[in-house]
């Protein structure tokens, strides 16, 4: 026992004081917090005219912000969200947090939680989740001077903000980020089936591509000849001089290129889009009339579905920007409930068959209850000439079994109405299973057939 | 001893060849040490004025997700709406301190109300059965509101009755059922309480509607969990729907529940149980129950209808 005592002392003695300095750092760890804390503090709030910045999602692709930080804990914010956010400022909190990582957190509620917002009445979001975007980040060690980069804390979601020049500043607050609002939205804001803009001769037909909200990219087609060109871009949004759309890849056809529309604005009135190419204004904006019309469309869809002694089926027509505009899926007759429409070549001897499948009371099968008979002898009543199929020449059919009369007042008679319209329908082949067919009258309606 | 002695001989060697060391690390200024702090503004002077320095009350409505328990914070929530902080807290202090203080004195309440409120804008969600969190209280201290940004009052613009109301009596309910748990914790209520509905306390409360518990005997569905739950849901819902809205849910009881309790019975058994509240409130705290419902109620209506 005396032998350890000794021992122990003996250690004691030689090694307790033979301390030096082996730290890693000059400073303490909270002097190095404070240091972080206090630079980033002194960054975000010292951009005179704010931070433009990307904020990502998980569901809905991007957004533009503007945010303007105070020296008090305030930041003043614009967005591309929706039409409130990019036209009128909002304040709220931030603070700077040493969490795991020196952190920015927007602590009180403004247009960057809508992204977040789990209540779909809000913000359209999902249930529970929003749109799967986040309000806390830290700061990537990344950032520079003039870009600061922050990843979320809970959905790992990137923001990216960009020292703000005094004219983005001021395009944010000439409302200019309602352009993006509405770009992103585009066929909430051109109904039309077809959108174009024609520069230097040439039209050509632009579209978001859009799966879910992510709005990522565009497909600009044109006709060279009469071979149908298409050009596929990412693009993203900025705000030099007023907004700015700029593709990640140029498109050429010829000796006209595209890799930019500048001052992009929206007039609410007239529903169309002006900007300027290369210096030349141009007006984006819906046409009644695709640039690519295939004459033959309608006979080639009436055939594949005849050829094969079956049916398109669709949902419901889209009219003005509305799905299901005629209710069709309310109708329910003695349990049979709605389940699409059909439209079937040569149902009968002289007819072909416009009207909807029911699914029967127990769920099992489809049915026929009654429907609308458009006559195809001679085939022209309902195969033109122009690339336009009409329906107007029709009646009642008469199926023998079972024979039900249409209630009055069936929705079905305003999806009737709507498919009867003296203009007649063009034929988009999508694929050979797919066909759209656009209202000739104003391109404004559709519905979008898929072969059963 | 000897044990005992060798310790005090290490105990002497330490002491004797430990050594001053320089101080390895700077503790003076932690950042964020003694809670978050910014810049104060005309909301938090409100809160400090009208809670913390009268009532010892704290708020805290800036985002901070650790308030709520760990089965939530993995959620997606968000912060509240400023706008909404000072209307809210008006109405719970209206509703809630205002009635006790007339009915009893400032001091009680002091020394017995709940001390910490968090507010969060929207609610929790729970989308795999559906439902949402709309309050959360945590040992009878603190007491977590969500879904803020959607409360409405009647003196707010775009009120309508059928739609707010319910909400805003959620936040009120929730807030006097709390404050209930710290009197009950301080003094028991009497064991008799326990006995009203002996052996129906059950976990599985949830899957009760309010009005199947009624039929058994219990004010809301939640009343099932355990006579704690019930004693303060029973002072919370009487207070809120005041004595007329209480019988009003008791003559809605019009069916024996499924273990067989007649209608007759659930309603004595709520009776008594109201019995035992108003004498508890009495004979403890000197407070006449039904002048103090009386007063909860005209605040409620002041601000739904």
């Amino acid at each position: 026992m005396k032998n350890i005592i000794g021992f122990i002392l003996g250690v004691i003695v030689f090694s307790a004081c033979s301390k030096t300095n082996d730290r890693a750092f000059d400073q303490s760890p909270d002097q190095r917090v404070k240091a972080v804390l206090d630079k980033y503090q002194k960054q975000i709030e010292g951009a005179q005219y704010g931070w433009m910045a990307t904020v990502e999602t998980k569901l809905a692709g991007n957004y533009i912000f503007h945010f303007k930080f105070s020296n008090d804990n305030r930041v003043t914010m614009y967005s591309s969200f929706d039409s409130t956010a990019s036209s009128t400022p909002k304040e709220s909190s931030y603070r700077l947090k040493a969490l795991q990582q020196v952190s920015l957190l927007f602590d009180t509620y403004s247009y960057i939680h809508l992204l977040s917002d789990p209540d779909p009445s809000v913000a359209n979001g999902e249930l529970g989740s929003g749109y799967g975007a986040d309000f806390e980040y830290y700061f990537d060690d990344a950032s520079t001077t003039d870009t600061i980069k922050l990843v979320g804390r809970k959905n790992g979601t990137h923001a990216t903000l960009i020292r703000a020049t005094q004219q983005e500043a001021l395009a944010v607050q000439n409302k200019q980020l309602a352009g993006a609002y509405r770009f992103d939205n585009l066929n909430a804001n051109i109904l039309n089936y077809w959108k174009q803009f024609t520069i230097a001769g040439t039209t050509y037909e632009m579209d978001i591509y859009a799966i879910n909200q992510m709005r990522d990219s565009v497909t600009i087609s044109w006709k060279n000849g009469t071979a149908l060109q298409a050009h596929t871009a990412g693009f993203k949004y900025n705000l030099n001089g007023g907004l700015n759309i700029v593709l990640n890849k140029p498109l050429v056809n010829g000796s006209a290129t595209i890799s930019e529309f500048k001052n992009v604005t929206f007039n609410t009135t007239t529903s169309q889009f002006t900007a300027t190419i290369n210096g030349t204004a141009i007006t984006f904006a819906g046409a009644i009339k695709g640039i690519n019309i295939d004459n033959n469309a309608p006979t080639a869809w009436r055939d594949a579905a005849r050829n094969l002694r079956t049916f398109w089926a669709a949902n419901w027509f889209h009219v003005n920007g509305v799905d299901d505009p005629h209710n069709l899926t309310s109708i329910n007759v003695n349990g049979y409930t709605y389940y699409y429409l059909m439209y079937w070549p040569s149902f009968g001897g002289n007819y072909d068959l416009f009207g909807p499948a029911f699914l029967d009371p127990t769920q099992s099968f489809l049915d026929l209850l009654y429907g609308y008979a458009v006559f195809n002898s001679p085939i022209s009543n309902i195969l033109g000439t122009s690339g336009v199929a009409t329906f107007v020449n029709g009646g009642t059919p008469g199926l023998t079994s079972p024979a039900t009369p249409i209630p009055a007042n069936s929705p079905f008679f305003n999806a009737r109405a709507q498919l009867r319209i003296p203009q007649g329908y063009y034929l988009v082949r999508l694929d050979s299973e797919t066909y759209d067919m656009v209202s000739a009258n104003d391109a404004k309606a559709w519905i979008t057939w898929y072969l059963q | 001893m000897k044990r005992y002695r060798l310790l005090i001989i290490t105990a002497i060697v330490f002491i004797a060849f430990s050594c001053k060391k320089d101080s390895s690390l700077e503790v003076e200024d932690i950042p964020g040490l003694g809670g978050d702090t910014w810049t104060q503004t005309s909301i938090d002077k409100w809160i400090y004025d009208s809670l913390t320095k009268p009532f010892n009350i704290a708020v805290k409505y800036k985002w901070d997700p650790h308030e709520v328990s760990d089965n939530f914070i993995l959620r997606d929530f968000v912060p509240p709406k400023e706008e909404v902080v000072i209307p809210l807290l008006t109405s719970i202090k209206k509703v809630w301190a205002d009635p006790y203080i007339t009915s009893k004195d400032s001091l009680f309440f002091k020394q017995y109300a709940p001390k910490f409120f968090t507010l969060f804008g929207s609610a929790i969600y729970n989308t795999s059965n559906g439902t949402k969190v709309l309050g959360i209280a945590e040992g009878g201290k603190k007491i977590n509101l969500l879904e803020i940004n959607t409360f409405k009052v009647k003196q707010m613009a775009g009120y309508t009755a059928a739609k707010d109301s319910f909400q805003a009596k959620e936040v009120f309910h929730t807030t006097h059922h709390e404050a209930a748990h710290i009197l009950h914790q301080t003094v028991l209520y009497p064991l008799e309480f326990k006995r009203i509905n002996v052996g129906m306390y059950t976990t599985n409360w949830v899957n009760d509607t309010d009005s199947t518990a009624n039929q058994d005997g219990f004010i809301t569905a939640y009343s099932k969990a355990d006579p704690n739950e019930d004693f303060v849901e029973m002072v919370s819902m009487m207070l809120i729907e005041g004595k007329a809205g209480f019988e009003a849910t008791l003559n809605k009881i019009n069916k024996p529940s499924v273990i067989g309790t007649t209608p007759a019975q659930a309603r004595d058994k709520l009776h008594q149980k109201e019995q035992i509240v108003v004498n508890y409130f009495k004979t403890v705290w000197n407070i006449d129950f039904y002048a103090l419902q009386t007063r909860v109620r005209a605040s409620v209506e002041f601000y739904i209808r």
